[in-house]
């Protein structure tokens, strides 16, 4: 067998090595889910109308409120269940959070007493975004492109 | 040249393509996403402190939509993270069947 041969054959192969290693590498993010798409739509459609809402007692829409605060939840258990995910379950977190400033933050607010008009549309306007983000990770993961969100507005 | 070395010339030309303009669009998209931010935390930190001087909204409504504001900066970058990574995946698929549809035409 030439030295020539065995030179040739040992670059070849330090090719597919090379293959072989991106291959392996490659950072890796969950897929599309339309499922994880729909709660993103759905709930931040849901908080909308819960928002609107938050000028009467809470105690009058007590049950509501927490059929939502379920599902919101059970949005973030979906997305943290879901392999390679832990950017969206992060996002979804941030969201729920009873502890942060937004839909958990909202029902803490919410808890203490009626939520004036100003504040119910800065509300929605800031939880809204918040969602937005949401969206716009899981359509990303589909096709990278641009999406209407506070990161990335719409041209 | 060997032929070895055509293909990995041919190989890397294609990797500077690609990767040049994933880090282009990334950059410029960076800057600009960064400089609308802000211009948009500005107006709304100013409307927030007008409805608070009017009395439209407490100092507990007031602090949720400062912080509000953060949680929602957090979430744009966890995006950003995801959207970089996701481009990072396509690009190593771009390489990866670079590398081996040149390695056909070389064999």
């Amino acid at each position: 067998m030439s030295s020539h041969w065995m030179a040739a054959r040992a670059r070849w192969l330090s090719v597919f090595c090379v293959v072989l290693l991106l291959a392996c590498c490659a950072p890796i993010i969950a897929d599309y889910s339309l499922d994880a798409y729909k709660n993103a739509t759905t709930l931040k459609a849901e908080t909308f109308a819960l928002i609107d809402k938050s000028g009467e007692k809470y105690i009058s829409h007590k049950a509501e409120a927490e059929t939502l605060t379920t599902k919101v939840n059970a949005a973030y258990e979906f997305a943290n269940g879901l392999a390679n995910n832990s950017l969206s379950a992060q996002q979804w977190q941030i969201m729920r959070n009873p502890n942060g400033n937004l839909y958990g933050g909202f029902i803490r607010l919410w808890q203490k007493g009626p939520l004036p008009p100003a504040f119910r549309e800065d509300l929605k306007t800031s939880i809204g975004r918040g969602y937005d983000e949401i969206i716009c990770l899981e359509i990303n993961k589909k096709d990278t492109q641009r999406c209407f969100s506070a990161a990335a507005p719409k041209t | 040249m060997s032929k070895f070395d055509d293909f990995f010339q041919t190989v890397l030309d294609g990797v500077k393509d690609a990767g040049g303009e994933a880090a282009k669009d990334f950059l410029k998209q960076a800057t600009v996403d960064s400089q609308q931010f802000k211009a948009q935390a500005e107006a709304n930190l100013q409307r927030w402190t007008t409805e608070r001087a009017n009395g439209e909204i407490d100092d507990d409504e007031f602090q949720s939509l400062v912080r509000g504001q953060l949680a929602e900066a957090t979430l744009a970058a966890l995006l950003k993270a995801g959207v970089a990574q996701q481009k990072a995946a396509e690009l190593t698929d771009k390489v990866i069947d670079l590398a081996i549809s040149t390695a056909f035409k070389f064999i």
